[in-house]
């Protein structure tokens, strides 16, 4: 989307706007939006797309990753502006733009943490561990002195406390993924070579004495049964040939 | 029961290795592709046969090429040792140098 050519905001036009969408919208008895001006609201948001790139130009232009996944982060902006525009309520007299920022942010952070590590750890978790964390600073404790008080004074129960230890313990920038690869050298992913359960020592050394034996016995051959026998697996013999020739 | 011809779940027929053979510079029809693999075959079983200390006869070993099962053995059996032609290359270091 290109935002340097779209119109700016007026703040009075934008509450006008604002009053005209609150108008179109029709909610559930738990206030949940049933239906609404689809084109008001896409007006809205292409009146307020730069937010969106200034948002991620501020906050998420630092880091590589960011860099990286930066159009993404823009797509999961407007995401997040969208949901801006159906909450807004323009009577309580704020800004759009100071209430959509939280949204945005809120949006691409929560893209960020769901996309980083190997190991998902469930948003509820991830908030209720920030709350004790952010609470463990301000009072300058450790983990370690969490008790029962302090867990009933920010309503945690001890269930979700226990899950909150997991995934304090659970070192995410450790894992691996099973298919990457060894080294850029080796074609090889960490699967191949890591050791199963399922073969036993006994059957790996009666293998490798197969094998051995096989390569003997396949040495022994003439060069044309050796490559019309592996053209008949399957198995490319024009190397073998032409080394031979070769020597 | 003699069977001439024995059909494996992957791999090339006859007719296509006598081509592919063709090409390699070894002449032959898809009869003599067949007459190839299978004297192979016998000779590699009872090359295997000896290198593990067992004795083979000729009867054994033409009794063997000529069943299916073994067909699909020797296609393992020739997986496996080609793969561990593979990894001793991996794991030599000069050959990872050149």
């Amino acid at each position: 989307m290109n935002t340097s050519k779209q119109a700016t905001s007026s703040n009075e036009e934008d509450i006008e706007l604002f009053q005209r969408y609150q108008a179109t919208k029709v909610l559930d008895d738990n206030g949940k939006i049933l239906a609404t001006d689809r084109s008001l609201r896409n007006d809205l948001a292409e009146r307020n797309a730069r937010l969106v790139t200034f948002v991620i130009n501020k906050f998420y232009s630092k880091k590589p990753r960011h860099k990286e996944l930066r159009n993404d982060l823009l797509q999961e902006g407007h995401l997040g502006l969208f949901d801006a525009i159906d909450g807004f309520k323009p009577e309580l007299g704020f800004k759009f733009s100071t209430y959509a920022t939280w949204w945005i942010r809120q949006s691409v952070n929560s893209y960020l943490l769901d996309e980083e590590p190997l190991l998902h750890i469930p948003s509820h978790i991830r908030t209720a561990r920030n709350k004790l964390f952010g609470l463990l600073k301000e009072r300058s404790m450790s983990f370690k002195e969490v008790s029962k008080d302090l867990l009933d004074e920010i309503g945690m129960t001890e269930k979700m406390f226990a899950s909150v230890t997991a995934a304090v313990k659970t070192k995410t920038w450790l894992c691996q993924s099973l298919d990457a690869p060894v080294s850029s050298s080796i074609d090889k992913n960490l699967r191949d070579i890591i050791p199963g359960d399922d073969l036993d020592l006994s059957v790996i050394v009666d293998n490798k004495k197969i094998a051995e034996a096989a390569k003997a016995a396949f040495e022994k051959l003439s060069l044309r049964e050796r490559c019309v026998l592996l053209e008949r697996y399957g198995i490319d013999c024009t190397n073998i040939v032409q080394e031979e020739q070769g020597k | 029961m003699n069977h001439k011809y024995i059909t494996i779940t992957e791999g090339e027929d006859y007719r296509t290795i006598a081509t592919k053979m063709t090409d390699l510079g070894y002449k032959m029809n898809h009869a003599t592709a067949r007459n190839i693999l299978l004297s192979g075959m016998r000779k590699f079983v009872g090359n295997i046969a000896s290198e593990l200390g067992c004795s083979m006869s000729e009867s054994d070993s033409q009794r063997l090429v000529m069943r299916q099962d073994i067909h699909e053995v020797i296609g393992d059996v020739l997986t496996l040792c080609l793969k561990e032609q593979q990894e001793e290359l991996i794991s030599c270091p000069v050959a990872n140098q050149q």
